[in-house]
C-alpha cells in the first residue's frame, strides 16, 4: 500500500529485514512503535545487566502480522539491511575519506546504528522490500499464504477493537492482547486465530484456561457472504495488495467458562 | 455419507434439559426447533436460579446449545449460526449463548460464547 | 478425611474391580498350622473342594447395562453402586461422580426439618453462592473507597464503609468455605422444592458408563451383560456400521487401547474431558486421591498452542500432562484382522479382538512448562 499525506512521510519508520527477521536497532524507532501500540519482542540483553532475563534490549524483533500492519497503514518500510548498510557504508566511507577521517579508529570503520535516516530519503530507501514481495518470502505454499493471511485480519481486528497484541504461546494462544500498553495492564483475551474448525476438548481447555487467570478466549475466522460457511480465501501471489486493501472483517466470538454445571 | 469414526449416541437433548433442571435448578426450560448448516437442530432456552453474572437481568432467559462432544469439531460459521437461527426464533441476536458440551460419561460442561470479542467478566 | 470415613471407603471400595472371589462367596480356606498335619489334610480338603465349586462370577447374575438412546447405562440401583463401588466405573448422570442423587432426595423427603446431609454438589454450590455475595460485597467497598480518594464521601457512606469492612472480614475469616450452619436454610428449602418435584416428576438416576468402561466390563473382565454381542458392541462403540470402515486411528479404538493399558497397569481411569484431556489417572480412586496426571492422546496434527492451553490448565489443577502417542497399525494389516474377525464366529470374537489390539503401541511422556528464570534446580 502507498503512502499518502506528508506527515507520516516524514516519521516513516524503517524496518531492517535481517535474514528474514525484522529487527529495529533504533531505540527512537522502537519508542515510535511503542506509542503505535506495536510492541513487539526485544529481543538482546542489556549490557549492564546480562545475567538476568527479566527485561531486555534491543534488538526489537517485529512479528510479522505487525510488520504488515506497519507497512499497510503506511506508518514503516521494509528495507533489506543488508543493501541498505552497502550502500550507506560506500557513502560513508567517500564522506570519511573527504571530512571524517578522525573517526575511522585503526580498522574499524564506524557505521551508526541508523544512518539511514539522515542519509537516504525515508520514503525510497536503498534496498525497499515490497509488502507482497515480504509476505510471498515467508509463505512457501499457497496454503501458507492463506494462513498468515486469515492469521493477519484476525490481528488486524484484534488491534482495531483497541488491544495491543503480543505472541501468546506461553498462554495457550497465538495472540495475547491487552486493552493498553501491556506494562500497565493485565491481558484481556488469549486469540486463537481459526483457519478451519476447532477440536471441541480446545474449546474446553481454552476456555476454561482463560477464565481461571480472568481473561476471555477468543477464536476468530472469516465467514461467506452468507455467514453460515467458513471462508477460503483464495490468493495469487498477484492478489495480495487487492485482498490486503479490500475489508475483509473476520468474525470473532469470545468463549469463557459458564461458572456452573 | 461419512461416518463419525468415534463412538456417539445421537446427542441426548433430555439429558442436557434433565442436567439443567433437576441438578442445575433452572426453570422453564424447553426446546426449539432450529436447522444449522441445513441439519435440524435443537436449541434449548431456561431460566437459572440466580443470575449467571452480575450484570444480567434478574429471571434472565439463557439460550443454551447441547452439543456431543463425540462430534469432535466445530467451526466459526456454525457458532453464527446458532445466533443468527437464535434471531430468526426470538426477534433479536443475543448477546452471548451457554454451549453445552456433553461428553459420553454424562458430564456435560457448560461455556458461555459471545457474540463478538468482550472484555472478560470480573472474577 | 476423617478417620471413619476412612475406614468407611476402605470397606465400601474394597474391590478394586466388581469381580466376586471364590473365598468370598464360599467362605475363606481355613488357617493353616506347619506343624499340625490334620490342618494340612483340612486345608487341601477344602482347598481342593473350593476349585471343584464353579467360580461365582459364572453363576451370580452379572450387572445389566443396556444401549439406550445412544448411551450405556445402568439402571438395577445395586449394580450401579458395585460398579461404582468396585473400580470406579460410570458416573451417576445426575450426581458429580457417584450416583448418590437418589439416596439424597429419599433422604431430603424423609427429613422433616430438612437437615438433610449436603451433597458435595450442594456444597459446591452453596460455595460458589457465598463467593459471588463476597464479590458483590467488595465491589460496594471499592465503589466507596474510590469515593473516599475522590473526597466525596457523605457520613453515611463512611457509616456504610465501616459496615462492609466488617462484613467482608467476616467472609475472609471464614475462608469463603461453607460450613453447616444456618446460613444455608433459605438454600436448602429451595433445594428441597426441587427435590420434591423432581420426585413428583419421578426423575430417577441411572449409571452411565462410557464407551470405553463399557468395552473394558465386558471385552477384558466379562463382568457386565449387555444384550449384544462383542463384535455388535465393538461396532456400536467405534461408532461404525460395518467393520471395514475402521481405521488404524478411530478415535473408540485409540481411546480402548489407551484405557486398558493404564486399567492394566492397576490404575483408576475416568474421563478429563473437564481439563480438556482424555482422561484422569487415580492412583486407587476418587475419594483416596485426587488424580495425578492428565492423559492426552496426541492427534495426527497438532498445534503449540493446544498443548500450551492443555498444560496450563492441566498445571493449574496440579496434575501431570501426560501426552500419548499411539502407534498404530497400517490400514492392510487392521484390515486383515478385521476380516478374520469378522468371519470367524462368536466364539473367536474375543481372540481376534485381542489380536488387533496387539497391533498398537502406546508410548508417552509427560510434558511440563519449563522456566528458566525459575526452575533453576
Amino acid at each position: 500500500m502507498e503512502v499518502e499525506g506528508e506527515e507520516t512521510e516524514c516519521s516513516m519508520i524503517l524496518l531492517p529485514l535481517i535474514g528474514d527477521r525484522v529487527m529495529i536497532f533504533d531505540v527512537e524507532d522502537v519508542k515510535k512503535l511503542r506509542k503505535l501500540g506495536i510492541l513487539g519482542v526485544l529481543t538482546g540483553t542489556l549490557p549492564s545487566a546480562p545475567q538476568q532475563n527479566v527485561f531486555h534490549g534491543i534488538p526489537l524483533e517485529l512479528g510479522i502480522y505487525e510488520v504488515i500492519w506497519l507497512v499497510e497503514n503506511g506508518y514503516g518500510t521494509i528495507v533489506d539491511s543488508l543493501k541498505m548498510h552497502e550502500e550507506v557504508e560506500k557513502q560513508s566511507k567517500s564522506e570519511m575519506s573527504r571530512q571524517n577521517r578522525e573517526r575511522v579508529i585503526g580498522d574499524f570503520t564506524h557505521i551508526p546504528n541508523s544512518p539511514a535516516v539522515n542519509s537516504v530519503h525515508s520514503n525510497d530507501p536503498v534496498g525497499a522490500v515490497g509488502l507482497r514481495e515480504f509476505i510471498v518470502s515467508r509463505c512457501p505454499t499457497n496454503e501458507a499464504l492463506r494462513a498468515l493471511l486469515t492469521d493477519y485480519f484476525v490481528f488486524r481486528s484484534v488491534r482495531q477493537n483497541g488491544y495491543q497484541v503480543m505472541p501468546g504461546l506461553r498462554f495457550g494462544g497465538d495472540m495475547i492482547a491487552y486493552p493498553g500498553d501491556p506494562l500497565r495492564y493485565h491481558s484481556h483475551l488469549i486469540v486463537r486465530p481459526l483457519r478451519g474448525p476447532v477440536n471441541l476438548l480446545d474449546i474446553v481447555a481454552g476456555g476454561r484456561l482463560a477464565t481461571g487467570v480472568k481473561k476471555v478466549w477468543v477464536i476468530g475466522g472469516l465467514l461467506q457472504e452468507d455467514k453460515t460457511k467458513i471462508q477460503e480465501i483464495t490468493i495469487e501471489e498477484e492478489s495480495i495488495d487487492q485482498i490486503l486493501e479490500s475489508e475483509v472483517k473476520p468474525i470473532s466470538f469470545s468463549i469463557e467458562w459458564a461458572g456452573f454445571g | 455419507m461419512q461416518e463419525s469414526n468415534r463412538f456417539s449416541g445421537k446427542l441426548s437433548k433430555e439429558q442436557v434439559m434433565q442436567n439443567l433442571t433437576d441438578y442445575n435448578a433452572w426453570s422453564s426450560v424447553e426446546e426449539h426447533e432450529a436447522c444449522i448448516q441445513g441439519k435440524p437442530t435443537v436449541i434449548l432456552t431456561g431460566i437459572p436460579p440466580k443470575k449467571l453474572v452480575g450484570s444480567d437481568q434478574e429471571k434472565q432467559l439463557e439460550w443454551v446449545v447441547p452439543l456431543d462432544i463425540a462430534r469432535g469439531e466445530l467451526d466459526v460459521g456454525e457458532i453464527n449460526c446458532w445466533f443468527s437461527e437464535i434471531e430468526r426464533i426470538s426477534g433479536h441476536r443475543p448477546g452471548r449463548i451457554t454451549l453445552g458440551t456433553q461428553n459420553d460419561d454424562s458430564t456435560i460442561v457448560y461455556y458461555f460464547v459471545h457474540d463478538g470479542i468482550v472484555k472478560p467478566q470480573r472474577n | 478425611m476423617g478417620k471413619r470415613n476412612r475406614i468407611e471407603n476402605e470397606l465400601k471400595h474394597k474391590n478394586p474391580l466388581p469381580f466376586v472371589i471364590s473365598t468370598d462367596y464360599y467362605g475363606s480356606l481355613p488357617e493353616l498350622y506347619p506343624h499340625n498335619p490334620i490342618s494340612w489334610a483340612y486345608f487341601l480338603y477344602k482347598y481342593i473342594s473350593l476349585h471343584a465349586k464353579p467360580v461365582p462370577q459364572s453363576i451370580l447374575p452379572l450387572p445389566q447395562v443396556d444401549f439406550k438412546d445412544g448411551m450405556f447405562v445402568v439402571e438395577d440401583e445395586d449394580d450401579m453402586h458395585r460398579l461404582f463401588n468396585e473400580g470406579f466405573f460410570g458416573k451417576g448422570h445426575l450426581s458429580r461422580s457417584e450416583p448418590t442423587w437418589n439416596s439424597i432426595q429419599q433422604q431430603k423427603l424423609l427429613s422433616s426439618q430438612g437437615e438433610a446431609l449436603m451433597s458435595i454438589e450442594e456444597v459446591t454450590r452453596a460455595r460458589r453462592e457465598e463467593r459471588d455475595r463476597f464479590k458483590e460485597l467488595r465491589t460496594r467497598f471499592q465503589a466507596l473507597e474510590l469515593k473516599e480518594r475522590q473526597g466525596i464521601l457523605t457520613a453515611d457512606d463512611i457509616n456504610e464503609k465501616e459496615a462492609l469492612r466488617l462484613k467482608l472480614d467476616e467472609f475472609r475469616s471464614r475462608d469463603s468455605r461453607i460450613i453447616s450452619g444456618p446460613s444455608k436454610e433459605t438454600e436448602l428449602q429451595g433445594a428441597d422444592e426441587n427435590a420434591s418435584k423432581a420426585l413428583r416428576t419421578s426423575s430417577k438416576e441411572y449409571l452411565q458408563l462410557q464407551a470405553t468402561e463399557v468395552f473394558f466390563l465386558r471385552y477384558a473382565l466379562h463382568t457386565v451383560d449387555i444384550d449384544m454381542t462383542l463384535l455388535e458392541l465393538f461396532k456400536k462403540c467405534a461408532g461404525v456400521s460395518s467393520v471395514a470402515s475402521i481405521e488404524p486411528r478411530n478415535n473408540f479404538v485409540l481411546e480402548y487401547v489407551v484405557y486398558h493399558h493404564y486399567r492394566s497397569l492397576g490404575w483408576c481411569v475416568r474421563s478429563g474431558i473437564k481439563f480438556g484431556s482424555n482422561f484422569l489417572l487415580y492412583k486407587r480412586g476418587l475419594p483416596f486421591s485426587h488424580a495425578e496426571h492428565a492423559i492426552y492422546i496426541m492427534p495426527e496434527e497438532v498445534s503449540w498452542p493446544t498443548i500450551s492451553a492443555l498444560s496450563r490448565v492441566v498445571s493449574g489443577v496440579k496434575k501431570n500432562l501426560v501426552l500419548v502417542f499411539v502407534e498404530t497399525p497400517c490400514q492392510e494389516v487392521l484390515d486383515n484382522l478385521l476380516h478374520t474377525l469378522e468371519r470367524m464366529g462368536n466364539d473367536h470374537y474375543k481372540k481376534n479382538l485381542s489380536n488387533i489390539f496387539k497391533q498398537y503401541r502406546v508410548n508417552e511422556l509427560i510434558y511440563r512448562r519449563w522456566i528458566p528464570g525459575r526452575n533453576r534446580d
